[in-house]
């Protein structure tokens, strides 16, 4: 799916995961994605989010007040293991006795770093969709954005309505934007 | 990748580092199982003195900690 990123597209989505290790979070979720374009720097994205009156502060809050904080961490996972005890398997029988939001869902993260959640994924999804459908060759920075406006039940859609944003004018915008880009 | 990739030095004490957050994380998992095991109990029907005994804690301690969680519960 990645090879038809633009290098633009490719630093979105490694910001985003940089953000989500930072922010101690398991996912990449959609407001980690909608995060890294506010910090594109090579089009007219970052520009229009924020001329809609979006800013960091604001989506980083938006992000945090909606995903929890995994209670522990690989490294408590790594410390754990060195003195004997399997973290894994704690919290496989506290989620057997009390049930997966025992500990209010928040299970450690990811060993291996995080991962996309579906509606990341989806929101990938109908970024390709938007770049092939308008026969651009690549997917730049725009389709990510294009592909977060796509689905209205996510983070990054909660965030944005909360900001007073509007989803279809910014669709627009970003349209706009890309033909121009072609022109 | 980190400090604890090697266990046997760690669990042998000679990285300080890792001993010291897996003390800390068993303090974090130790806590959460207190409360998940105190509203079980609770729910149960357990007295504040009967968890209190099997803490081995003062019946005030338990109370004061978990009473006002379970009234928000």
């Amino acid at each position: 799916m990645f090879e038809r990123f633009t290098t633009a597209a490719r630093e979105a989505v490694v910001r985003a995961n940089a953000e989500t290790r930072r922010l101690g979070h398991r996912d990449i979720g959609t407001g980690h994605l909608l995060l890294a374009l506010l910090d594109d720097r090579t089009g007219p994205v970052a520009e229009l989010l924020r001329s809609a009156g979006l800013d960091e502060v604001t989506v980083r809050a938006g992000i945090t007040k909606r995903v929890s904080t995994p209670l522990f961490d690989p490294e408590d996972a790594a410390a754990l293991h060195a003195v004997g005890i399997d973290l894994d398997s704690v919290l496989a029988r506290i989620n057997e006795s009390f049930g997966p939001e025992a500990l209010g869902g928040r299970l450690r993260a990811r060993r291996g770093g995080p991962h996309m959640d579906k509606a990341a994924k989806h929101a990938l999804q109908r970024a390709l969709h938007a770049a092939t459908t308008r026969r651009d060759k690549s997917l730049g920075a725009e389709h990510l954005l294009l592909g977060l406006l796509a689905d209205d039940d996510t983070t990054a859609a909660a965030i944005l309505a909360e900001a007073k944003v509007d989803p279809a004018r910014l669709r627009a915008d970003v349209l706009a934007a890309l033909e121009n880009k072609a022109a | 990748m980190n400090e604890a990739a090697d266990p046997v030095a760690a669990a042998s004490g000679a990285d300080a580092r890792t001993g010291l957050r897996a003390a800390l994380a068993l303090r974090k998992l130790a806590e959460h199982l207190e409360a998940l095991q105190v509203a079980n109990a609770r729910r149960q029907g357990w007295s504040w003195r009967d968890i209190a005994d099997a803490l081995d804690v003062s019946k005030q301690a338990v109370h004061k900690k978990y009473a006002s969680r379970e009234r928000e519960g």
